[in-house]
């Protein structure tokens, strides 16, 4: 499924990219923030005006724009 | 002897300028925000190991050696350039972070340089629950690792031992430079992440997930309520506002003091009157103009500060993000945008670390129409004059037509500049708390390069206003039939359509592009002439010195506590609009013609610090296109102001 459809709180294990435009360098920096297949990821939840998402990866924030979340493929359970 | 010079690497964040600032006790500019250094900023050190002073360098934090980023280039660029000197590489790591952080390690190992690795942010891991080994990731990587607390000065000699032994100990010849592969390919990619987590399994003695981990706070789930999140950071920024003006205000008033015991002095000497006017006004005045920036400066950079390293920062942009993107922009432009309404000046350089270039093009067409603190005095004074009763409704009309027209301009002119980066991506770091001594230092820093930077173009100008005053009269004792007053007289049928008649309230428009803090000033003045500073004996001075600053010390310590106990926004005129000034006001135009030269006053030309720091941000072209622009629409929407409030009858 994709991150966006995870519920708040859930924690879901990433299993890839959706081909977006530009993908070699996005697949890039989200594989060296830590946002890399096999790793956990948690939805903390949505900004107050419904965009952008917040997630958690190991002990690390971040913020991230609809567009790209739809593009993180997640598998969730533990 | 060749040079030494010492590279200090690492990710966004991690505190390699802390740590630089700690070892050489020099000033950089520090933040809890990713993208603080986004040039190469080198300076040099003398330790106490060596006689011969080292160069450290401050690279921008990188991910990868494989830029993505203008930043990432510059830190490749420099890494990967030859150098005839003896280079040493020091790898700042996050402790807590290591498998996000070790893939760059791996990526510097490989270029074949002596290197020293430190594990810095150690607090914060054992707070996340995690503990590393340092000797056992040393032994791993066959490289000297240490551990630090930057922050707080911890490890510091650690550190600096480490470096003195590297440089003693280094057989230089056998390291030759090792340029990496330039296509980067996805099989070394994953050669390195799986090395990452060999490292980070071997290493790690524990992982806990803390529930009581920084992030995971309260603090956020409150920040990302929608009702409790936006509430909370109006009140952050009133509260940096509130901080601002309540302490500064006493340094103002000190610096004017300080301003007028010199020119007391000066008009002591026995000196031609022109040459005493000329350094008592003209030259006095203008460092005072640019001394009088300061104290506003200082504070609100204070409070910038304080956002940037405590982790809010970045929780502004995201919370924000949604609201600003209409606009091209994105959340990390709504600090800059309000601190604009302070002063423009901090405003325009928070915007240095906006990730796109053409975001960053629009938050500086934006700003300057943010009605900043200099703006309010006059809007004060004309309100109450005008629109007696009605002041605070005046005012905040002003400041959202203000934020209205900035915004549409950044839409209208930015348009063509390029769209924004749909897939940015904002780090949330961990909530931190700094250390007051170092927002304190960081502040003044930063103040202390605007006054040398712009300073020069501020005081400059002032001395070309007081030449247009003193030509060719010699005095300024009646200013109407000075260049000034011709050139005012000469603009005013072009103000008539705004309803403005009146020479002096055009005239004051002029020393406006200075620093609209003088706008009013300058309008008494020229009312009721330049009153010639008061020679003052060399004692007198000095005792009037040690009053104002205890005065000042005073009241500082007043504001703090009046701060702390209540928040009451007033809206007074300052000390500047006496009743005299008032009453010969009020005759010289209507309501309706009040309105349209505050509306002009809000959004033309910004005041020359302003016109520099878009110099430095988005080059001369862009502050020139400014210039013009806001002259233009700031006209129009006088006139329809003005048109529009007197067919509405406010005559």
């Amino acid at each position: 499924m994709k991150l966006t459809q995870l519920p708040k709180g859930a924690l879901a294990i990433v299993t890839g990219l959706t081909a977006g435009p530009d993908q070699e360098s996005l697949a890039r920096r989200l594989l060296l923030m830590g946002i890399r297949p096999g790793a956990r990821i948690q939805m903390m939840g949505r900004a107050p005006f419904g965009d952008p998402y917040v997630v958690k990866v190991r002990n690390q924030g971040f913020g991230l724009r609809r567009e790209l979340t739809e593009l993180i493929e997640v598998k969730p359970g533990d | 002897m060749t040079e030494t010079e010492i590279l200090f690497v690492g990710l966004p964040n991690v505190g390699k300028s802390s740590l630089i600032n700690n070892l050489t006790g020099s000033v950089l500019k520090v933040g809890n925000w990713t993208g603080t250094t986004v040039e190469r900023r080198s300076l040099m050190w003398n330790p106490s190991f060596t006689t011969a002073p080292l160069s450290v360098v401050d690279l921008p934090g990188s991910f990868s050696l494989h830029a993505t980023s203008p930043e990432e280039e510059v830190t490749r660029n420099v890494l990967l350039e030859p150098s005839d000197g003896r280079r040493l590489l020091v790898n700042v790591v996050d402790a807590g972070q290591l498998e996000r952080d070790l893939y760059l390690t791996l990526e510097l190992k490989e270029l074949n340089q002596p290197m020293v690795v430190v594990l810095n942010l150690m607090d914060e891991a054992e707070k996340f629950g995690i503990e590393v080994d340092a000797e056992k990731l040393s032994r791993s990587l066959n490289l000297p690792v240490v551990t630090s607390v930057a922050v707080i000065h911890h490890g510091s000699d650690e550190v600096q031992a480490a470096i003195e032994k590297a440089l003693e100990q280094t057989d230089w010849s056998e390291f030759k430079l090792k340029t990496p592969e330039t296509e980067p390919d996805f099989s070394a990619l994953e050669r390195r992440l799986e090395e990452v987590f060999r490292l980070t399994d071997c290493v790690r003695r524990s992982e806990l997930e803390t529930s009581t981990s920084v992030w995971h706070g309260r603090w956020d789930r409150a920040l990302l309520n929608p009702i409790l999140g936006p509430f909370l950071f109006l009140l952050a920024m009133l509260l940096v506002f509130r901080f601002t003006f309540l302490l500064s205000d006493p340094w103002i008033t000190f610096l004017g003091t300080v301003q007028e015991i010199l020119a007391g002095w000066v008009a002591a000497w026995p000196l031609p009157a022109i040459a005493t006017s000329f350094l008592g006004e003209g030259l006095i005045g203008g460092l005072g103009t640019v001394a009088a920036f300061a104290p506003v400066l200082f504070f609100l950079y204070f409070g910038m500060s304080f956002l940037e390293r405590s982790g809010f920062l970045p929780r502004i942009a995201v919370v924000a993000d949604r609201l600003l993107r209409s606009f091209g922009l994105s959340g990390r432009s709504l600090v800059p945008l309000l601190l604009g309404f302070g002063c423009n000046v901090p405003a325009l350089s928070a915007c240095r670390t906006l990730d796109s270039g053409s975001e960053k093009i629009r938050a500086a067409i934006a700003i300057p129409f943010m009605s900043c603190s200099a703006r309010l005095a006059v809007f004060t004074l004309f309100a109450a004059i005008f629109f007696p009763g009605r002041e605070a409704w005046v005012v905040l009309g002003l400041y959202v037509g203000g934020l209205a027209v900035g915004l549409l301009s950044a839409v209208l002119l930015g348009k063509n500049q390029g769209h924004d980066e749909v897939y940015s991506i904002v780090e949330l770091p961990p909530y931190r708390f700094p250390p007051a001594r170092l927002l304190a230092r960081q502040a003044w820093t930063r103040t202390c390069r605007f006054v040398q930077g712009a300073g020069r173009l501020v005081c400059l100008t002032v001395i070309v206003v007081w030449t247009l005053l003193h030509i060719p009269n010699g005095t300024s004792s009646d200013v109407m039939t000075s260049a000034y007053g011709r050139i005012a007289n000469g603009f005013v049928p072009v103000f008539r359509p705004m309803g403005v008649e009146d020479p002096h309230m055009v005239g004051a428009l002029i020393p406006g592009i200075v620093a609209k803090e003088v706008v009013i000033g300058s309008m008494a003045t020229s009312l009721s002439g330049a009153e010639p500073p008061e020679a003052l004996g060399f004692g007198e001075g000095l005792e009037k010195l040690g009053d104002g600053l205890l005065k000042a010390v005073r009241e500082t310590v007043a504001a703090t506590v009046a701060m702390v106990s209540g928040l009451n926004l007033d809206l007074s005129p300052n000390e500047e609009a006496t009743p005299e000034l008032m009453a010969a006001l009020a005759g010289r135009t209507t309501a309706a013609g009040a309105l349209g030269y505050m509306v002009f006053i809000l959004l033309y030309t910004p005041c020359v610090a302003t016109v520099a720091a878009l110099r430095d941000l988005v080059g001369w072209r862009w502050a020139g296109v400014m210039v013009f622009y806001q002259l233009a629409v700031a006209y129009v929407f006088g006139v329809l102001v003005f048109q529009g409030a007197r067919i509405l009858g406010f005559s």
